[in-house]
């Protein structure tokens, strides 16, 4: 009987503490996190074949990571957030279905706001249908132009830079070098299409000329050598710089320094407009590279980049903006006070037209950041950062 | 001919006689510049600001302290992982202190037998004992990437700003225990106690502002903003401190915007701007307020301010990205 009177009070005693504790533990703040099972980004395209075999953590390209790193990375914001913050994911393995369950899983777990890691033609069913929800959706790895000039959302939010910030990197790049005259070479896909097209615009603004638009094809049938020989590819043409739209990198790789005439190469290989590269040596860029490569064994990519300073926002805005009246992700982004640190240089924050964060592209090598853009020479009526991507006068959104 | 070269070589023996009694004599009137790019330490005679010396530091040199008693700079090795103890008489590395993973910014204690210093790749501050060298405790969770460390005037506390968490984080070191933390502007990277040490000052470098603290109530009783004509709001990246010892002025390095405010400590008023060069942040003043000397990050050398003209006078070219600078007078 004793010994069972001193079982309950040592339970009762291990209990108190426990209660005291609930009392005092912080609210819920839960961040969804959706990607898609199949997801060809993520196959082993793009990846060296000496990797594919050795290096396995280079096959692990979600930028999931990124955003396991932001969440250890704003853990010390709960204080003043006074939230506790978690990442809810889910991996949906039908993409047919994905709209519905994405709704329903914000539903059943009280999801505040929502990181989505999906293509651009399937992003667009999610955010439709939870539109009605008004939750903020961010956006960070679909580079789609449109997105940002002419399907436009306001829920809808891009901490990943669009394909036409870093074309536009590129073309101040070579405008500044004085390599006006460009050949270029554009892959089979849709999506190295859209990336030309890019090129294509980013060149008419910055005044350089394309020379020639040729198509390229991997391979080595001898009947089409016109179009996956280099030196017929890179030949009979005058120009300064070749620029290759290679989603998957296979077929650029080997375009350096296998040109027919010296020349530089720029695009899909060679120097290489980024959101993020290891390589960057300043504004506290070695600190978060080092994080992340200590907790996931490979390099950080633009879109590990994008995922973190995407959880790095959430905090920022609630640690600044909560006790505001009417608080909500939607305008604290886009206030003019909103200040986000990227670890890239300059203050980075929200275009309030296109909801696209503002930010520095590093021009990089396959292990140097040779130039940052927007560069010195250009500069914009009101920010400077504004010099590179789809300004407000070009864009349909927020009109 | 032959005596113009018997002179020539006197004259040479003769001035490296003195450059050697200069750096073997007294330590005063000099400015010790660390090189973080090219690892060594430049060390300039305050008077005529020749270069006496360059010597080699461990990896990385960063923040530095010069201990009058037993004439040594202290000099954080950030790669090395120590802070290395230099003879000033000598100009030997004599010693090196426990520090944790990559030392940057570090402070004495004001009766100069403990450091603390912040290791911005753990998000700790390490306390070390000086005269041993040896570790005495690590605090952990002191932000993200802790840079900035202040000891309290009265050495009770030690304050650190931390760059990625927007928070000042108030520790003891002698318990080992966060006291307190204080949400300022973005990226805040060094801080300064005014003299009567009611106030912190803590420079915001992304915010573009100065955050000032009261230091009895945790609270942040002003923020300082800064506008000049002809600099965009992005380039003012404000860096490091030199607070006057005598007058009411605090001079305050701009980084990219290449300038130096200096604002009155009493109304909280920026008063002028001063040219420096490219990504101004090192800061210093020597003990008769006249001379401000700020390193330039970017174009490898430092600024010689006159602080009546509010001028810069002269620029020196040291080593490469030059870190902190100290005066010793």
């Amino acid at each position: 009987m004793q010994i069972i009177i001193i079982k309950l009070i040592i339970i009762i005693f291990s209990i108190i503490p426990i209660n005291i504790l609930c009392a005092k533990e912080k609210k819920d703040f839960n961040i969804g996190y959706y990607d898609l099972e199949k997801d060809i980004r993520y196959d082993e395209w793009g990846v060296h074949p000496v990797d594919i075999r050795s290096n396995k953590n280079q096959l692990y390209k979600r930028p999931i990571a990124g955003a396991r790193l932001g969440l250890k990375d704003i853990k010390p914001f709960q204080r003043m957030a006074k939230v506790k913050f978690n990442i809810k994911e889910l991996r949906i393995k039908d993409i047919e279905s994905a709209p519905d369950n994405i709704l329903n899983h914000i539903k059943n777990n009280n999801i505040n706001i929502v990181l989505i890691d999906f293509p651009s033609s399937e992003l667009l069913k999610v955010v439709e249908k939870i539109s009605f929800l008004n939750i903020a959706i961010i956006n960070i790895s679909s580079k789609n132009n449109e997105l940002r000039s002419t399907i436009c959302n306001d829920n809808l939010f891009h901490t990943i830079p669009s394909e036409r910030m870093l074309s536009d990197s590129l073309a101040q790049y070579l405008s500044d070098k004085k390599w006006r005259k460009i050949l270029m070479l554009t892959g089979p896909l849709e999506r190295d299409k859209a990336k030309a097209y890019s090129f294509v615009e980013s060149a008419k603004q910055f005044g350089l000329k394309i020379v020639e638009n040729r198509n390229f094809l991997l391979g080595n049938d001898p009947r089409a050598r016109d179009q996956n020989d280099l030196d017929f590819l890179t030949g009979s043409a005058k120009y300064d710089a070749v620029y290759i739209a290679d989603t998957h990198k296979e077929f650029s790789y080997k375009v350096p320094f296998a040109t027919h005439k010296p020349s530089a190469v720029i695009g899909s290989s060679g120097l290489t407009p980024r959101a993020w590269h290891w390589s960057y040596l300043r504004h506290g860029a070695p600190q978060v590279h080092g994080r992340f490569e200590r907790m996931n064994n490979r390099r950080m990519s633009g879109e590990d980049w994008a995922a973190w300073v995407a959880m790095r926002a959430i905090a920022e805005a609630l640690v600044r903006f909560k006790d505001e009246e009417n608080f909500s992700f939607h305008t604290a982004f886009i206030n003019d006070n909103f200040k986000l640190d990227g670890s890239k240089g300059p203050v980075l924050n929200f275009r309030p037209w296109n909801r696209q964060l503002r930010q520095p592209i590093m021009l990089s090598t396959e292990n140097w950041v040779t130039s940052i853009a927007p560069l010195e020479s250009f500069v914009h009526r009101e920010n400077n950062l504004d010099t590179i991507g789809i300004d407000s006068s070009k864009s349909k959104c927020g009109k | 001919m032959s005596l113009k070269k018997i002179n020539i070589s006197l004259i040479i023996k003769f001035s490296s006689l003195f450059i050697l009694f200069m750096s073997f004599g007294a330590q005063a009137d000099k400015v010790v510049i660390s090189n973080e790019g090219s690892d060594n330490i430049t060390i300039i005679d305050l008077n005529s600001y020749e270069i006496l010396n360059t010597i080699d530091s461990g990896s990385r040199p960063r923040d530095m302290h010069y201990i009058p008693e037993t004439e040594s700079l202290l000099v954080a090795a950030s790669e090395d992982d120590t802070i290395n103890v230099i003879d000033m008489k000598t100009l030997q590395i004599v010693g090196n202190l426990e520090t944790g993973d990559d030392p940057e910014i570090f402070d004495i204690s004001p009766d100069g037998k403990v450091a603390v210093v912040s290791n911005e790749d753990d998000n700790e501050a390490t306390v070390i004992d000086i005269k041993s060298g040896k570790i005495i405790r690590v605090i952990e969770d002191v932000g993200i990437e802790p840079e900035g460390v202040n000891f309290s005037p009265d050495g009770k506390l030690v304050f650190i700003t931390s760059e990625g968490t927007n928070t000042i984080i108030i520790i003891d070191p002698w318990m080992g225990e966060i006291v307190e933390e204080v949400l300022v502007g973005n990226r805040p990277r060094r801080g300064a106690f005014s003299k009567n040490g009611r106030e912190y000052w803590v420079t915001n470098e992304l915010g573009g502002t100065v955050s000032i603290i009261d230091t009895k109530t945790f609270s942040i009783k002003h923020t300082i903003t800064f506008e000049k004509k002809g600099i965009r709001s992005s380039e003012i990246t404000p860096v490091d401190f030199a607070m006057s010892h005598k007058a009411n002025l605090a001079y305050i390095t701009l980084g990219r915007s290449k300038h130096v405010a200096v604002v009155n400590t009493d109304n909280y008023e920026v008063i002028d701007y001063i040219l420096a060069g490219s990504r101004v942040w090192g800061a210093a003043l020597t003990s008769d307020d006249k001379t401000l000397i700020v390193t330039n990050g970017q174009s490898d050398d430092i600024s010689i301010i006159d602080t009546d003209k509010r001028a810069s006078i002269k620029s020196i070219a040291v080593g490469r990205t030059p870190h902190t600078v100290r005066i010793i007078d």
